[in-house]
């Protein structure tokens, strides 16, 4: 699946795209990347936008985001399950990718 | 078979893709974003199909659907959801789904789905010809004598609620409620306009089946022989 105007005519989607890798890189910053012992709530936050993106993006045609949110949101839950220790490294490359996916889902518009 | 779906799903821009989808094809759809408003709206409005997120903010999609079913309420039930497992979608179809769509999904997809589910119930109702007016659901075409008749699609669907209450008469409101969803613009005289347009296409094509007026009512479909 490719993006068309078509699906995203008045632009909603990727205000919501613009918006989602702004917050998710503010609560990624204040969740101290995954290394915070206290920011379990901040990482389901986190957790819940990207599983939201994993079901909207590629049916928007943005099927690589939809991919990243998807294996951000796994392991975010990991991480919020096992801790930093055990999950961190995993969970920092893929919301990484997922903030990567965003802005190259951006550019593609 | 009511042509209206209700859609139940709080992400605002998937919805809007959807409706405008939908709608696009020429069902008639309304939209709410939680479980409580969506139990109105189904005690409230006939529905031929709904289509439920299971990730709603005030309850799961689940409980939803258990409780429609709880009240016996017999609409088809198509679940959008992100989870991917087999066992959740064991659950899903437990609690009385009818059918699964994962996110991400390709609309065609999805429209597919819908005209299964909808063509699945109208299947159970009732026969789809009355005098010599026979509906084609592949098409949805009204067909006359082999001829097709020149309906748009609200038209359409007018005739075939009036096809498959034949003979019954069918209240104004009814036909309101079934053919236009919440934001549909409706005038005072949108249904008599449909009426007078499909009386016109069943006389232009010799039908053998007439519209009578119940006065202050609403509309039968009568065959003749």
């Amino acid at each position: 699946m490719t993006p068309r105007a078509d699906l995203d005519p008045d632009g909603a989607f990727c205000r919501r795209m613009e918006a989602d890798r702004m917050r998710i890189a503010e609560l990624w910053d204040a969740a101290g990347e995954g290394a915070r012992l206290d920011a379990v709530p901040t990482l389901a936050q986190i957790e819940r936008l990207a599983h939201r993106l994993a079901g909207a993006g590629g049916t928007f045609g943005f099927a690589t985001l939809s991919d990243a949110a998807l294996a951000a949101e796994d392991r975010l839950a990991a991480l919020r399950r096992d801790g930093p220790e055990a999950a961190r490294d995993e969970a920092v490359t893929a919301v990484a990718a997922l903030l990567a996916a965003l802005e190259a889902s951006l550019n593609r518009r | 078979m009511p042509m209206r779906i209700l859609i139940v799903d709080d992400d605002a821009e998937l919805v809007g893709l959807l409706t405008r989808d939908l709608r696009g094809v020429g069902y008639a759809v309304d939209t709410v974003g939680s479980a409580e408003d969506a139990l109105v709206a189904v005690r409230g409005t006939r529905y031929g199909l709904v289509v439920v997120d299971l990730g709603l903010p005030d309850r799961d999609g689940l409980t939803l659907i258990r409780e429609m079913r709880a009240w016996r309420l017999g609409t088809p039930v198509l679940v959008l959801t992100a989870r991917r497992s087999v066992e959740d979608r064991v659950i899903g179809l437990t609690a009385g789904a009818d059918d699964y769509v994962i996110k991400p999904f390709a609309l065609p997809e999805l429209r597919a789905r819908v005209a299964v589910l909808l063509r699945r119930r109208s299947l159970d109702v009732t026969s789809l010809a009355v005098g010599n007016v026979m509906l084609d659901h592949e098409s949805c075409e009204a067909v006359v004598e082999g001829r097709a008749l020149d309906l748009a699609r609200k038209e359409f669907a007018l005739l075939e609620l009036l096809v498959r209450r034949s003979g019954l008469t069918t209240p104004k409101r009814m036909i309101e409620e079934t053919l236009y969803g919440f934001d549909d613009e409706v005038s005072s005289n949108s249904v008599e306009v449909l009426v007078y347009k499909v009386r016109k296409a069943l006389r232009g094509a010799g039908a053998r089946a007439s519209i009578e007026t119940r006065r202050g009512i609403g509309y039968r479909l009568v065959g003749q022989s």
